[in-house]
């Protein structure tokens, strides 16, 4: 049995459903990302958990126990925030010291906890500062041990890294999966940015309007998006339409016709007339020469933007879909918008959806 | 020619403001040599200076001590009160931030609102019907609702810059809500709680317009005894009275300033 395990979780605020019969198991020790637009739900799944929104349907049951409308302060839940919340007036081992003082733990017992915590975020020659005094890093390094002092079964994170700078956030990535793997402790975490589910999850939960539209790991979640929504959602992907003859079985995209790619299901994807697919803009070739089984096409070059590591070209195809793509740095320094490439796409590179629900 | 025009263009919002200063200022000084009078009504000193007014004061059955005495426990009474349910309120709405408590803020903040003079009439109404005038406890009622909103507008601009999430976080750590309040809240807007309990006594102290409307013989603060004192007779001791209020508002607020300002480094 799963040691977290959301059963039909409902919650409707007035007429808006923030969540739309939700279920969802995790197991002890796992790092669950729940991942999705702002409003999709996500935050009010990790407040029901944490205690702090009840629902109106469903149950959340931890380790055998339900607790679906215990008070907060019982759960033994650790809650990060977005904005810290650390408490001002306290120094950063105060802080830490907290969740004990509350517990009524014995002074000496308190003293090497704290200790060992400063020691776990690197932060013992900052024991007796301020928050103020702190860098946003800082803050929530502190506000992560604090969380973590008592041993808590859970920890909850809701976008704890969104405002810290990009370099920071990525020190930061490294400092969560390395705390999660250190401590065993299940974490629940909340973003909406993908790079950041990729780089830490075990899984990923993507939500869209109060539901979880698809689960599973970062690669598999990147590799086969199963709805519009997901693929769209995830990676700057390329959504286009196609036409299917089911009498020659060809599918006619980009102005040329070619035999049914291997990841295309009729049966799925439909039968008849236009259906939906996706290529990754890493996976379309520019120029490329070789390689027999691949589908050409022409494509007019719309704009070019440097992106750091590459430069990403805006294209537009014969029968007028718009795509990204990325090529190299130097490749790009003949090409002028109005230029035409000739472009390259393994079939097996190509994913199709379902007609969209 | 330049360096004149300029040297009035800098000099003259100064005179300006100073001169303005003076106008606000000067008028209360003027109690000081009138309390020193030797003459027998308001007037400024003749032959010599007296301290006699002074000493008038503390004679009981002049009837200055036992004012001063009930307005600085109808004061302190009705400000711990008022200061303690502004801090309830203003945390409530802190905490759950919504239509209702914007609406009951607007309520609470009528006081500054209504003309005193209409709350009079309105509260002599309420208070003979439940057999308040004329009492302890129907003063400090009044004088409560009356110094509420100053105490609500000082406490919740000091929770304005308290993250409420701050609540959230001491909860999941397994506070309950008396701890949340005492070791979380409290020590974060105490300046603000104090400041407001300072604003509700001194509101109290110089209530004027409802306080003679709901009190006859029984109560009398001290300002409705310099009220009446003027209505009889041009007493001295009046402006002997206004001296000392006037140097205990200035020894106040020294205070708060060493105190505050003492404090303001450390808290950075």
């Amino acid at each position: 049995m799963a040691f977290l395990d959301i059963r039909m979780l409902r919650k409707t605020y007035g007429s808006a459903v923030a969540l739309d019969g939700v279920d969802l198991t995790v197991q002890a020790g796992e790092f669950v990302t729940l991942l999705g637009p702002s409003g999709s739900g996500k935050t009010t799944l990790l407040m029901s958990i944490a205690g702090f929104t009840r629902p109106d349907e469903g149950g959340i049951v931890v380790d055998g126990h339900d607790v679906t409308f215990m008070d907060p302060e019982d759960r033994d839940f650790g809650l990060v925030f977005q904005g810290y919340a650390l408490f001002p007036h306290l120094s950063v081992a105060e802080n830490i010291a907290f969740p004990l003082k509350v517990r009524k733990w014995d002074k000496a017992r308190i003293a090497a906890k704290v200790e060992e915590m400063l020691r776990l975020v690197d932060l013992t020659d900052y024991a007796s500062r301020k928050p103020k005094q702190l860098s946003g890093g800082q803050q929530q390094r502190v506000a992560i041990a604090r969380a973590l002092a008592y041993g808590p079964r859970i920890l909850l994170l809701d976008e704890p890294l969104s405002a810290l700078d990009r370099n920071l956030r990525e020190s930061m990535q490294r400092e969560l999966k390395r705390l999660h793997q250190e401590t065993g402790v299940t974490f629940i975490f909340v973003t909406h940015d993908q790079e950041e589910a990729y780089a830490m999850s075990d899984r990923i939960a993507v939500f869209h309007a109060g539901r979880i539209v698809q689960i599973g790991a970062p690669r598999e979640i990147y590799a086969n998006p199963q709805s519009l929504f997901v693929a769209g959602f995830l990676g700057g992907n390329n959504i286009f339409k196609a036409r299917h003859a089911a009498a020659d079985g060809t599918l006619t995209f980009f102005g040329n016709a070619c035999s049914r790619p291997p990841r295309f299901n009729p049966a799925v994807h439909g039968k008849e007339g236009e259906v939906i697919g996706w290529v990754r803009p890493e996976d379309i070739a520019v120029g490329d020469p070789d390689a027999a089984a691949t589908i050409r096409f022409d494509a007019t070059v719309v704009d070019i933007s440097f992106v750091g590591s590459a430069e990403k070209l805006t294209v537009t195809t014969t029968d007028g879909q718009e795509l990204t793509l990325q090529v190299p740095m130097h490749f790009a320094v003949d090409i002028r918008p109005g230029a035409v490439l000739r472009c390259a796409v393994k079939p097996e590179a190509i994913g199709f959806l379902p007609p969209d629900i | 020619m330049m360096p004149g025009w300029i040297l009035l263009q800098r000099l003259l919002p100064r005179i300006a403001a100073w001169l303005l200063l003076a106008f606000l200022f000067l008028p209360i000084l003027v109690v000081i040599p009138v309390s020193l009078t030797d003459r027998e009504y308001l007037s400024l000193p003749d032959q010599s200076l007296s301290l006699q007014h002074f000493a008038s004061l503390l004679n009981w059955r002049a009837g200055w001590l036992p004012s001063m005495i009930t307005s600085i426990g109808i004061a302190i009474a009705s400000s711990l009160l008022a200061t303690a349910l502004a801090a309830a309120f203003a945390i409530g709405a802190w905490v759950h931030a919504g239509r209702w408590p914007t609406a009951m803020r607007l309520i609470l903040l009528s006081p500054l609102i209504v003309p005193p003079i209409i709350y009079a009439v309105g509260m002599v109404r309420l208070w003979s019907r439940f057999n308040l005038l004329d009492t302890w406890i129907g003063v400090t009622l009044v004088h409560m609702i009356l110094s509420m909103p100053l105490a609500v507008l000082a406490i919740g601009a000091s929770l304005a810059n308290l993250d409420p999430r701050l609540v959230q976080a001491a909860r999941s750590l397994g506070a309950r809500p008396p701890i949340v309040f005492a070791k979380v809240i409290l020590p974060n807007i105490l300046p603000g709680v104090a400041a407001g309990a300072v604003f509700a006594f001194i509101t109290s102290w110089d209530e004027i317009t409802v306080t003679l409307f709901i009190t006859s013989r029984r109560i009398v603060t001290l300002p409705r005894k310099i009220w009446t004192s003027i209505a009889d007779s041009v007493d001295p001791a009046l402006a002997a009275i206004a001296a000392v209020m006037l140097l205990v508002t200035i020894v106040g607020l020294l205070i708060r300033m060493l105190v505050w300002d003492g404090r303001t480094p450390n808290r950075s």
